[in-house]
């Protein structure tokens, strides 16, 4: 009986331990796993809720990188990895960098921030973030994402600088990658939504450029941001 | 039977949800030293000058994570049972002990020269280093006081000490401007590296003095290399894209770094020559759909890496064989190794393979951690508040520099995991972050010539 107990315990214990998260730990990762389900059944709707066809494993899984290109050598990628996801599927570099010698684009001091320009102030809002996350939510969100592509296509020359900022609260060196990863969303998406990839370019200042000081979960998210800088390319002739 | 098992767990389970802090079972005896005042006989110098020098080997041999500079009242009782300490008296080692002192440094200035006795007890033996030539120029004088007191080290512990090794960290001034700065590892004899009016962050050191760093002087934020012989930057690679946290491995044949030149953040390998710069083109190692990946650091061989990706939620570390060419992402197999806390990041694997250091939050702050390869096992090495990041090892593979925030500023710090009391060795205005240090183990031969600038 005793031996029954003290096993039964033990075995009680190396559960509870191994287990052992906060209940915030579990309701935040319950939170994701839910909407990531979500996202990913949304996903197989279609846009918009709208369903249609999937006519091939590249239109579903997204675009896949090559197994070799000009600039660097690439893991391959396996088609019988679990590759659902509920990101945009992530999108090539343009073929120029600006500022880089023998780019026809000038370096970003060049591009202006759109809230100084009277007619792009209310269109280049920014785009927010959940803690840790790079993905795009909430109907606000999307809804500035698709009239900025509405407006970029139909001003081909027009470039924009998409920056990806960080709260306060991160880690530092993870925060610039964090950055650059949410500017690659909102450029992805505009991608997928028919703007050039020549026109979009990213930087990831991580948390060292808040847009407020303060502590705060309003102050945080505010933080939390993809903003934008424009430059509107000298027409000739 | 049920219930009483039931109410059993119930009453006993809530006592093993609690949060073990495990400190460090390293805390080694630390030796007991004295360390006596320099003796100076028509010296050059003013007794202030030779007390300033005094002060930098007593810091050297306090921190040093061996040794303990005993308290100036055992200092009263031991002075009192040798009744003779003068540089060239002899030694009782039988009054020593009676003393229960360990070492015993002896210092001696005469004119320029100074001449140091390293008495080991235990051994019943003197070693005595001389030719050391003093310049009164403060910042050469404090070098050698560094590269002494690594001899002394090697003296008694057959391997040198790292007070003679040098430190880099970037000082932000302004959410547009962050430099490059070097320093000895008690933060004096600063110096800035870079001038380039930008922003610069996570410079470390390469081999035969080359720096890689990022900068931001065209933007977007790449790689650069710049030797310490002709101080000018060339870019690593050419990748399009945010170019992320370079590490060099410790041979200096190679670069690991983050970089979204795929639409995500995922680590990359470089072939590398500290004068010449990239060999071939960089190679993707790790990439998971959606996920933030970053930090890369190689294990001393090279052969694996240590990284930070959120792929499973919370940033976690994990450590990877470095795949070959041609690997698939199916055929990545990283293993996790922070179990413990949410929110890891910045692994700096030590020299001699056996650990990890890297950030984690506990109790709301972020705090540093070891984490031990052998034994697989985390523990918290700091506490406190202040956020506490980018852990870096010394060569030693014993002490650790990092950033920990201070209220307004960010400062930089040491510690090692004998004494575990962090040391602020930055002051003043603009926040110091992302150090690294210099990982050499030679110790310039005494005596010196001139150590330049």
């Amino acid at each position: 009986m005793r031996t029954y107990i003290l096993a039964t315990t033990c075995l009680a214990m190396s559960l509870t331990m191994s287990c052992r998260r906060s209940s915030d730990e579990v309701w935040r990762d319950t939170k994701s796993a839910g909407r990531h389900v979500k996202r990913g059944v949304g996903t197989l709707g279609g846009k918009h809720g709208e369903s249609r066809a999937v006519v091939s494993d590249e239109e579903f899984y997204g675009a896949k990188p090559q197994a070799k290109n000009e600039e660097f050598i690439a893991l391959s990628d396996d088609a019988d990895a679990p590759t659902l996801t509920v990101t945009q599927a992530p999108v090539p570099q343009p073929k120029e960098t600006p500022g880089e010698l023998g780019s026809t684009i000038p370096g970003i001091d060049a591009f202006k921030d759109p809230s100084e320009i009277p007619e792009l102030a209310s269109l280049f809002q920014h785009i927010h973030f959940e803690y840790n996350s790079s993905l795009v939510k909430s109907d606000e969100n999307l809804a500035t994402m698709q009239k900025i592509a509405t407006y970029m296509k139909s001003h081909p020359t027009l470039y924009i600088f998409v920056e990806g900022h960080c709260d306060k609260r991160g880690p530092a060196a993870f925060n610039y990658a964090l950055g650059a990863n949410r500017s690659n969303t909102v450029r992805s998406f505009l991608i997928n939504e028919g703007v050039s990839p020549d026109q979009l370019f990213t930087v990831s200042y991580g948390k060292d450029r808040p847009l407020v000081e303060g502590d705060s979960e309003e102050f945080y998210q505010l933080n939390r941001r993809a903003q934008f800088r424009v430059y509107e390319k000298p027409q000739h002739g | 039977m049920n219930k009483l098992l039931f109410l059993f767990l119930i009453l006993y389970t809530p006592l093993f949800t609690e949060e073990l802090v495990v400190t460090l079972r390293t805390e080694a005896d630390l030796l007991p030293t004295y360390l006596g005042k320099i003796e100076s006989k028509k010296s050059d110098f003013s007794g202030e000058y030779l007390h300033a020098l005094s002060q930098v080997l007593e810091y050297d041999l306090a921190n040093n994570g061996a040794l303990t500079l005993i308290s100036d009242n055992d200092k009263r009782a031991f002075r009192a049972v040798i009744n003779q300490e003068s540089y060239d008296s002899d030694v009782s080692f039988h009054r020593c002990k009676e003393a229960k002192m360990i070492y015993w440094i002896k210092l001696k200035n005469e004119g320029k020269a100074l001449s140091c006795k390293i008495i080991s007890v235990p051994e019943q033996n003197s070693t005595t280093i001389v030719g050391l030539m003093l310049s009164g120029d403060i910042a050469k004088d404090r070098r050698m006081i560094h590269t002494l007191h690594d001899r002394i080290h090697e003296v008694l512990f057959q391997k040198p000490g790292i007070a003679s090794t040098r430190i880099l960290y970037t000082l932000r001034s302004s959410p547009t401007h962050s430099e490059i700065y070097e320093a000895d590892w008690d933060g004096y004899n600063i110096k800035q590296l870079t001038h380039e009016k930008n922003y610069i962050v996570t410079p470390v050191f390469a081999p035969q003095g080359t720096l890689v760093y990022v900068s931001y002087k065209i933007g977007q934020p790449k790689i650069y290399y710049a030797t310490l012989h002709d101080g000018k930057s060339k870019r690593l690679t050419p990748l399009k894209g945010n170019q992320m946290t370079p590490q060099v491995s410790l041979d200096g044949s190679r670069v690991a770094f983050a970089c979204d030149t795929t639409g995500t953040s995922d680590i990359f390998i470089q072939d590398f020559h500290p004068v010449t710069g990239s060999l071939s083109k960089p190679r993707q190692i790790f990439a998971s759909k959606g996920a933030t990946s970053a930090s890369p650091v190689f294990s001393p061989d090279a052969s694996r890496i240590a990284f930070v990706s959120n792929k499973d939620g919370s940033p976690k570390i994990y450590v990877m064989d470095v795949p070959k060419e041609g690997a698939s992402i199916k055929q990545l197999k990283p293993q996790l190794i922070s179990k413990k806390m949410r929110e890891n990041s910045a692994p700096s694997w030590s020299p001699d393979g056996k650990k990890i250091a890297y950030s984690a939050k506990a109790q709301g702050n972020r705090q540093i951690w070891v984490y031990d390869i052998e034994t697989q096992s985390e523990t918290q090495l700091t506490n406190g508040t202040g956020d506490k990041e980018n852990p870096v090892w010394a060569s030693n593979s014993l002490h650790l520099l990092f950033n920990a925030t201070t209220g307004k500023e960010t400062e930089l710090f040491v510690i090692n995991i004998h004494q575990k009391k962090a040391v602020q060795i930055t002051h003043g205005s603009g926040e110091k972050r992302f150090p690294y240090w210099e990982k050499s183990d030679k110790i310039m031969p005494l005596p010196l010539a001139s150590s330049g600038q």
